[in-house]
């Protein structure tokens, strides 16, 4: 039998993300599962010089949870629980899944770009080999 | 919501949970199987000259497909075969590109973090490639 009662969606709000939105919401809905949204802040570098502010953190994760919030309400009705994390991209995500036992990882990736995507590493490919559970990896569609 | 699905196989007793998660999926969706075995095609040996060795890899290949096909017969899940020679990687990503499947399911190995081995496998090269969703069941 399927167990999934708990899928993760880690986006990072581009247009690579959008279809594996509505795919884990589709999932979501298919199986009376929690959707955890999540994105992860990187850490902030900055180069210093004259004139060089560095972005302020808690603005950031207020526009992170904003964003998370909207596509929480786009979900709706579905049960939906918003993560912000910070740190590198894909530890954090592994380190989310481990610790909300999620059932699935549905991840946005680039797409075919040829073999040259194989020998680049990427956050998607770090989670998909590293990952515990299930992933489910969303292509945007062709534009053929 | 995934109706046509594909399951690549190779002749190896490891697809147990993907061909769960396959046939549960088709049950909810009403859609349909396709177990798929590529044949790998010998680098710059036309296919017509080993023949032979082809055919007998193809009875082998049926041979266990049945056993897979049985279980989704007993699930009552719509089901098709296909085997075909070529490279695996790109012969899959090709055949759900024309076929247009809503989802690829394949057993993925488990990896050792401090060993290379793995990192190169089928199942990561297609969750790359190819043209629709793949989900990979560890």
């Amino acid at each position: 039998m399927l167990k999934c009662k708990s899928i993760l969606h880690p986006t990072d709000f581009s247009e690579y993300s959008r279809p594996a939105f509505e795919v884990a919401c589709s999932l979501a809905r298919d199986n009376k599962a929690e959707l955890h949204l999540a994105h992860v802040i990187p850490p902030i570098v900055v180069g210093y010089g004259h004139g060089v502010v560095p972005p302020d953190p808690d603005v950031r994760r207020r526009e992170v949870e904003q964003m998370l919030e909207s596509l929480k309400a786009e979900a709706a009705p579905l049960s939906v629980t918003i993560h912000v994390e910070d740190g590198e991209a894909a530890p954090a995500v592994l380190s989310l899944a481990d610790r909300i036992h999620c059932d699935l990882i549905v991840l946005g990736t680039h797409g075919r770009t040829g073999l040259a995507r194989l020998l680049m590493g990427s956050i998607a490919e770090a989670i998909v080999r590293k990952a515990k559970c299930p992933v489910l990896t969303v292509k945007i569609p062709d534009k053929r | 919501m995934f109706k046509k699905i594909l399951l690549p196989v190779d002749l190896s007793n490891r697809h147990d949970a993907a061909l769960r998660i396959a046939i549960e999926h088709a049950r909810q969706s009403g859609g349909e199987v396709e177990l798929f075995h590529v044949i790998e095609k010998i680098s710059d040996v036309p296919i017509e000259e080993e023949r032979d060795f082809y055919d007998k890899l193809k009875v082998k290949a049926e041979k266990h497909m049945n056993k897979l096909a049985e279980k989704l017969k007993q699930a009552e899940v719509r089901y098709r075969r296909e085997i075909r020679i070529g490279h695996r990687c790109a012969t899959i990503v090709q055949h759900a590109d024309e076929e247009k499947f809503d989802v690829i399911i394949l057993t993925a190995p488990k990896i050792d973090l401090n060993s290379s081995d793995g990192w190169g496998s089928l199942s990561y090269k297609l969750s790359i490639l190819a043209p629709c969703p793949v989900l990979l069941v560890k």
